[in-house]
């Protein structure tokens, strides 16, 4: 079976390969992984030996193809981390897996260790990992420089980012983003930032202004793997609109599921989030640990009826 | 199209690019007037500008009989050894710039002081706004590169701002690591004046040793010193700038931004409050590159009720969570670590013409990327 679709796949090509094996991919996979995507560029592409393709994985599920012909990876795979914050183990034991185009909302108490996790995914050194790994794209990048992950097209909102005295947010834009001046206004006028590219980034911004300021640096920075920290916590109902619209941008909600490529982590409290981008998977997490796997609206509901405390007990990951 | 400086054959490219580096436009593109003193010899002395003048100290004590009058009015000759010195000089040197009632130069007036042997250099200069004059200065200070031991530079300056008048003096300084340098300047800032003081100096240079004073006499009077000095491995900076409030609505701003990369930084600032109805306050941030010393010493005195006077000194290191957040971003270690430091030592004065502030940014776009 190995050989026989490798040489198919020589002899006609790609897509009539996948065709062929089609009918053995489990029902919940959905279409576009097979459609979509050509033997890729870079680590994804590659094939490891001859007759194994690694592709994108596309659905929350891991995706297991027979014949052994293809490996999925996901845009981020995060096998048994654990992570240190001061000397002390914030994250245990974490597992998780994002797909292309998917979106997963992480929630929990204060406290729970959520910006911990996307600290540590970001690469910042007051998260030592200590146990684990993460992939991203297929390279390990669990001990790569902040930068370098940024690069592979990682970026992060800040709950809390620090102010840099002296710095013009403007300044800030120009030196991260390749593209002219006029491009980088015309995604500053979007989020009503136009007005702040003069300033010092972050210095004396309102909660709902650091927000804005957060999404503007990331949409010039048009990440893949798309990480929001509270993307909506401090902002007045007239701006969230306009952060939901540019967050969806971000994700590429506008397109088509076959077409979109961009993924998430977002974590929300109160979900007003999710009437911007229709997120896949909803996560709980309790004092470091994942606890809980699901439905995001479904969940969302269930905190805001009973609290964190029901889905404490909840332990279907 | 102004002409050019004079500037001797002696002086070579290199040391020209210093002089540049201060502020010196020897095309003198953008600058209304010039004087220039290479080692003791007096170059150059013009100005373009109607109603402002700049001259060499003798010519100008022979033409205005009035001058002896502002001449070691406020700095006295017997200060200390350096004013001794100075004033002990048969021949003094030195330029008077006098900005006369009513005027006001967009494009600034050029001082060049350039060191190009092993002596000392004395320098006695008297700059004067009267009523109602806008005077902006550029004072560029530079050594030959390879000047040698024991070359030294002792500079007073004696500030008059008269009524409504404004001096802005910028002093960029480009010395070489065996020079000595002694500044010693002070200022009288009468009603409704303002006098701007910047100094700069990036580059290496074996001492800078100076404590500027304005004596704010006239009610509404302000005065700002705006410093952002980088200590090199061999350089000791001991610098600090004072004001007197001494008139009701009389307020001060002295803001320092100090690096040290191995060298010693003592950044002083003194602020009096004699009188009600006066505000003051002192800044000093140091950054530690390199260990070395930044030891600020802010003094704050009131001596009546109704004088506000505020300090604030901070020494540390650039903070990691700002490193990390650019390179979130995507910038590289050593790219983060400079955008912060340039932003770190970002400086904008107000009421400064746009060449001036450019000519600041410029100077520390420079001395930055060197990091
Ligand atoms: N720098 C730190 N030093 C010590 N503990 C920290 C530090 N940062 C976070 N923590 C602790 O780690 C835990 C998880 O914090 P965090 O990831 O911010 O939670 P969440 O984002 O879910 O509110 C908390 O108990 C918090 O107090
Ligand atoms: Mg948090």
């Amino acid at each position: 079976m190995a050989l026989c679709s490798w040489l198919l796949l020589m002899m006609t090509g790609y897509r009539a390969a996948l065709a062929a094996m089609k009918s053995n991919v489990a029902p919940y996979m959905r279409e576009r992984s097979w459609v979509d995507h050509k033997p890729l560029q870079g680590a994804r592409g590659e094939s490891k030996s001859m007759g194994v393709f690694l592709l994108p994985c596309a659905a929350g599920e891991a995706l297991m193809i027979p014949g052994e012909n293809y490996i999925c990876v996901h845009m981020l795979e995060i096998t048994d981390l654990h992570v240190e914050v001061g000397e002390k183990e914030i994250l245990h034991d974490i597992n998780l897996k994002i797909g292309d185009g998917e979106t997963h909302v992480l929630m929990g108490p204060n406290g729970s260790g959520k910006t911990s996790l996307l600290m540590a995914i970001m690469g910042f050194s007051g998260y030592k990992v200590t146990q684990g790994k993460i992939m991203y794209n297929g390279k390990e990048i669990t001990h790569l420089a902040v930068n370098e992950r940024a690069k592979a097209g990682i970026g992060l909102m800040f709950q809390r980012p620090p102010t840099v005295g002296g710095l013009k947010l403007g300044k800030l834009l120009t030196a991260t983003s390749g593209e002219p001046k006029e491009a980088i206004d015309a995604y500053a006028k979007a989020v009503h930032m136009l007005t702040f590219l003069g300033r010092d980034v972050n210095k004396g911004f309102s909660g709902g202004e650091i927000k804005r300021s957060e999404i503007l640096q990331l949409m010039v920075q048009h990440p893949d793997f798309v990480m929001l920290d509270e993307p909506e916590s401090g902002v007045d109902l007239e701006n969230i609109s306009l952060i939901g619209a540019a967050i969806g941008k971000l994700l590429e909600k506008d397109l088509h599921i076959v077409h979109r490529k961009k993924s998430g982590l977002i974590i929300t409290h109160t979900g007003f989030i999710l009437d911007y981008l229709d997120a896949d998977v909803g996560l709980m997490m309790c004092d470091g640990v994942i606890k809980c796997r699901g439905n995001p609206r479904e969940m969302l509901k269930e905190i805001k009826e009973r609290g964190y405390r029901e889905c404490m007990e909840c332990q279907k990951v | 199209m102004p002409e050019g400086l004079k500037v001797p054959s002696s002086i070579s490219p290199e040391d020209r690019q210093r002089l540049q580096q201060s502020g010196i436009e020897l095309s003198m593109i953008n600058r209304c007037g010039s004087y220039m003193q290479a080692n003791q010899d007096i170059l150059h002395a013009t100005c373009s500008a109607e109603g402002i003048e700049v001259l060499s100290i003798a010519d100008a004590l022979k033409r205005y009989d009035w001058l002896e009058e502002y001449s070691w009015k406020v700095i006295p000759k017997d200060r200390d050894e350096f004013t001794k010195a100075v004033a002990a000089q048969e021949n003094p040197r030195g330029y008077v710039i006098i900005g006369h009632k009513g005027t006001k130069n967009i494009l600034p007036v050029q001082a060049c002081l350039y060191l190009g042997r092993e002596q000392i250099q004395y320098v006695h200069n008297i700059i004067i706004a009267e009523e109602g004059a806008e005077l902006h200065i550029v004072s560029g200070c530079a050594s030959g590169k390879h000047v040698g031991k024991g070359g030294a530079h002792y500079g007073i300056s004696e500030f008059y701002v008269k009524k409504n008048a404004k001096i802005s003096f910028t002093m960029i300084h480009t010395w070489g690591e065996e020079i000595e340098v002694y500044p010693r300047s002070a200022s009288i800032v009468e009603e409704n004046g303002t006098f701007l003081s910047n100094y700069i100096c990036m580059q290496p240079v074996k001492k800078v040793q100076m404590y500027p004073t304005a004596n704010l006499n006239g009610r509404n009077s302000v005065a700002r010193f705006s410093t952002v000095i980088i200590a090199s491995p061999t350089s000791y900076l001991d610098i600090g700038s004072r004001a007197i409030l001494g008139a009701k609505g009389a307020s001060a701003e002295l803001i320092t931004r100090a690096i040290t990369r191995g060298g010693t930084i003592i950044s002083r600032g003194e602020i009096r409050g004699n009188t009600d109805g006066t505000r003051g306050h002192l800044e000093c941030k140091g950054l530690i590159l390199k260990n070395g010393i930044i030891h600020a010493i802010p003094e704050i005195e009131g001596s009546v009720v109704g004088t506000e006077l505020s300090h604030e000194a901070a020494v540390g290191k650039i903070a990691q969570d700002e490193i990390e957040y650019l390179m979130a971003r995507g910038l590289s270690e050593e790219e983060a670590t400079a955008t912060i430091i340039r932003g770190f030592l970002d400086v904008k004065i107000t009421g400064l013409p746009e060449v001036l502030q450019k000519q600041i940014d410029a100077t520390i776009d420079k001395a930055e990327s060197g990091f």
